[in-house]
């Protein structure tokens, strides 16, 4: 096979329009600028129209206005689909001025959907008749001219808005209904109508003769189907016999339509017009009926009943069915509290009919007339401390106050105490460039297991990592504390500070170290907060041997205690470990407000450990006990670790928590480790990273030549999974906290 | 003093009376605070509240307030009551915050917060009803501060 690909053979140009009627038309705008052909193309109506056969793309749109606006209209439209699925913040918002609509107004301001049709959405506003027409896809609007109106005060509206195949163009009919005195000087009222056309592209609003058989419209608008609008209309006001009158917009001629057969049913209830599947729909109670063919009353045919049930015993007034998707699933509109309901009406299963042609887009109810308060601003940093860092990051371009409040450090303790997402982090070097810091984090969650390649990787340049150094560059973490990771390195004893979520790194100075051999110097640090200063603190414990005299060979252990306060410059030295016992491990624990190590009077522990706990704000030390093994092998090396919260403690194969800190007799017995392990190979010592809420935990067991075994255990059902990553991790939580300036 | 139950009138601003279990209403601290003070006569008007909110509201308090109701009944309740249009669910963060009702605060927020998630800010100024008071250069050095944050 050739690897060179060839290019495709040109396409013929008249198969361009029936590929590309199949894209959404924001894509199909895109593509106006891929070349002139395809500019014209997409502008000109044929195409359009091809594209609205095939398209199948509907929306839901709602109408509303700006409070102390009125001239102003808030649109929304969201995906049809998006309802089934009970998402309904994915929508699109628009606004925009009426021109026309100058001057003070009465409050009656309403705005409502005419109707939909070919895409294109009718909006009318009730007090000056102003009619806006709005194609969503495009984003675009047009005002109709405004018609004249009679000078009567008990007026109505109601309007139609449809496509005449005959012109091929589009027109909108108002029909104005009102009472008048019969002669002057008489109290006789008598019902009258004026209906007028436009077509569009005229300036004009035709009248024609009035509205027939000496019935009125009854709602704000007709509904469009088969080339006409059709209306319920009744003798008086509020009557219960109906009719509907249906509009021809091509002949301009009216015709009266004949209701189904209700069948004895109580039809005293308001009745509702719409269209579903391209057929006029009639709501009767609480039967929805369709007319299959246009102009046909043995068509009628009822879709389904609402049940009784889905009002919750509420009083309803009328219904309205929106849409009836594939797998009838139907929206409706319960209007006694504009409520939107989704009914899966299986009784229609028996009567589905094949889908023809769709239209591109459905026009929807109106219920979202009120504009949304703005929220107070106190409530922002309840609303805003539950999100992550990153986006609260773009978030500070929002407004200066938002910029300020999210950099503040009291919202940052807000963020971080509501805050509950947690990574694993992994520290290691580049070879053959010591000063660089490979940093990787991972999600923890309980399928690490299974997918672990979703993890972000960091570098980092050590400024104070001058010059060439001995092999030993081994890096690690000594703990982590609201958020932010402390680093340890081997040989000089650099410190960096870490906060992966805001991905900020922070160099501690070096500090001075005895004069002694690097063979006979131990390190051992501590990370945490000191809750009186409201600071971070870094401790190191320096441990090391050296002769008592200068002239003897007698070599006597000794300790130094360094404190490192966060923004201050220098590490002060304090009084030196206690108890005289050394520090075990390479790092204390930080739990309530404390350090923690195990230590011991040997370099390794035996029997004799206990915890050497440092207070991070009065700098003092205390001893406490370790659990009564209850005469366990405690031969195995010990290691702290904080769970939960709490000081933990694993010995051989029990892990202990320490419930009240400080309180002995609050050592629980969390877990025994009692998964099977490979007979072949030597199990030094257990830790327990992390306990998930179903008692699944992240284990790192270390194993004799400094192999590692990292697995996720349960150790309620004793289920093991074991994860593919290396190292020893540091879990920490994510939060905005960066005390450093 | 009996034990029996105690029962207020609680009066919303479109002058709806809602009689309620004094058990109940109390978990408004503001209702509790009024209550302890002994500055409730017979009737506490709620200026910030209206009728649709406050049925919500109680709808709310009284499916807490159950008794033997399993946690997790009561999560399926949640999930279903903050599943409102937004102007609903801004009227109930309004509602929650001037009843002081921390726990139903706390869950209307979080949904608030579910629903911004992944927007851009120039959308959540629009849902925020903020005005952008940046200049486009100042938007642009806080963007670079943190380009990472919005890829």
């Amino acid at each position: 096979m050739a690897s060179s690909r060839e290019a495709p053979p040109n396409l013929p140009f008249d198969l361009i329009p029936d590929i590309l009627s199949r894209l959404q038309v924001k894509f199909l705008l895109q593509l106006r600028c891929v070349c002139k052909s395809w500019k014209s193309l997409i502008s000109d109506p044929k195409f359009a129209k091809k594209h609205l056969r095939l398209s199948t793309m509907r929306s839901l749109h709602f109408v509303g206005y700006k409070q102390h606006s009125l001239g102003k209209y808030v649109l929304k439209s969201y995906p049809l689909h998006s309802i089934l699925k009970n998402i309904n913040t994915n929508f699109t918002q628009f606004e925009y001025f009426a021109n026309n609509f100058d001057g003070d107004y009465l409050a009656d301001s309403f705005r409502y959907f005419i109707d939909s049709c070919d895409g294109i959405l009718c909006i009318g506003g009730s007090y000056k008749g102003l009619v806006i027409l709005w194609n969503p896809s495009l984003r675009k609007f047009k005002e109709l001219p405004l018609f004249e109106k009679p000078k009567v005060t008990h007026l109505r509206m109601s309007f139609g808005f449809g496509y005449d195949s005959f012109k091929e163009n589009y027109k909108v009919i108002v029909v104005l209904h009102y009472l008048i005195r019969d002669s002057t000087g008489s109290d006789n009222w008598v019902h009258k109508s004026e209906v007028k056309v436009h077509t569009l592209g005229s300036n004009i609003w035709k009248n024609i003769h009035e509205f027939p058989f000496g019935v009125f419209p009854v709602a704000r608008s007709g509904k469009f189907v088969s080339g006409t609008i059709n209306w319920l209309a009744s003798r008086q006001f509020h009557p219960c016999t109906r009719s509907i009158v249906s509009f021809d917009l091509a002949k301009e001629s009216y015709q009266k339509i004949s209701p189904p057969s209700y069948g004895g049913v109580d039809v005293c209830n308001m009745l509702t017009l719409g269209v579903l599947r391209d057929c006029l729909c009639l709501i009767c109670g609480d039967d929805v009926w369709v007319m299959k063919e246009y102009g046909k009353k043995e068509s009628w045919n009822k879709l389904f009943t609402i049940p009784y049930m889905l009002y919750r015993g509420r009083y309803s007034i009328y219904t309205k069915v929106i849409y009836v998707f594939e797998d009838d699933q139907v929206p409706l509109k319960d209007l006694s509290d504009s409520a939107l309901i989704l009914y899966n009406s299986k009784m229609m299963a028996s009567s589905r009919e094949s889908r023809q042609t769709l239209k591109l887009l459905s026009s929807g109810p109106s219920f979202h007339s009120q504009p949304l308060p703005t929220l107070p601003f106190d409530l922002i940093p309840d609303i805003l401390s539950r999100l992550q860092v990153k986006f609260l990051l773009q978030l500070r371009c929002v407004c200066k106050s938002w910029k300020s409040l999210i950099s503040d450090p009291k919202f940052a303790k807000k963020h971080l105490s509501v805050s509950t997402i947690r990574r694993l982090h992994f520290v290691n070097y580049e070879e053959g460039s010591l000063r660089e810091y490979v940093l990787k984090s991972y999600p923890l969650h309980s399928n690490l297991a299974s997918t672990n390649t979703n993890f972000t990787r960091f570098e980092y340049f050590a400024n104070n990592f001058d010059g060439d150094y001995p092999r030993d560059s081994i890096r690690y973490f000594i703990d982590s504390c609201n958020g932010i990771l402390c680093i340890g390195g081997g040989y000089k004893g650099l410190v960096i500070l870490w906060n992966p979520s805001l991905r900020k790194f922070k160099e501690l100075p070096v500090f001075e170290k005895p004069k002694v051999s690097t063979d006979h110097l131990r390190k051992t640090f501590g990370f945490g907060s000191d809750s009186l200063t409201d600071n971070y603190k870094v401790i190191v414990v320096l441990d090391y041997f050296i002769h008592d005299r200068t002239d003897s060979d007698n070599l006597v252990r000794k300790s130094e205690v360094k404190v490192h306060t966060l923004g201050s410059n220098i590490w002060r030295n304090i009084q030196e470990f206690p108890f005289g016992v050394f520090p075990f491990g390479r790092s204390g624990k930080f739990v309530s407000g404390t350090i923690n190590w195990l230590a011991s009077r040997k370099f390794y522990p035996g029997c004799n450990h206990f915890i050497v706990s440092f207070d991070l704000a009065k700098e003092s030390y205390q001893k406490l006990s370790p659990p009564s093994y209850g005469g366990a092998n405690v031969g195995k090396m010990p290691t702290l670790g904080v769970l939960k919260d709490c000081l933990c403690l694993t010995c051989g194969d029990d892990v202990w928590v320490m419930k009240q800190y400080g309180k002995k007799e609050s050592w629980t017995k969390l877990f025994t480790i009692a998964y099977e392990r490979d007979p072949n190979r030597f199990y030094m010592y257990a830790k327990v990273i992390y306990v998930f809420e179903d008692d699944e935990v992240v284990m790192l067991h270390i194993l004799g030549a400094l192999g590692l075994n990292l697995i996720l255990y349960n150790y309620k059902n004793g289920t093991l999974k074991s994860i593919n990553l290396k190292n020893n991790p540091e879990v920490c939580i994510e939060s905005l906290i960066w005390p450093c300036s | 003093m009996s034990s029996s139950t105690k029962f207020l009138t609680l009066k919303t601003n479109d002058k709806e009376e809602f009689v309620l279990d004094e058990a109940i209403a109390i978990r408004s601290q503001t209702i509790k605070n009024m209550v302890e003070d002994d500055c409730v006569s017979n009737v506490i008007p709620l200026p910030n509240v209206d009728s649709k909110t406050m049925i919500k509201v109680i709808e709310y308090w009284k499916k807490h307030s159950e008794e033997g109701i399993s946690k997790d009944k009561l999560m399926d309740f949640d999930k279903a009551f903050v599943k409102v249009d937004q102007s609903i669910l801004y009227a109930l963060i309004l509602a929650a915050n001037f009843l002081n009702d921390a726990e139903m605060l706390d869950m209307i927020c979080q949904e608030v917060a579910n629903r911004i998630k992944g927007k851009t800010p120039e959308e959540i100024r629009k849902e925020f009803n903020i005005e952008n008071d940046f200049t486009p250069e100042e938007e642009e050095e806080i963007r670079n501060e943190n380009v990472w944050a919005f890829e």
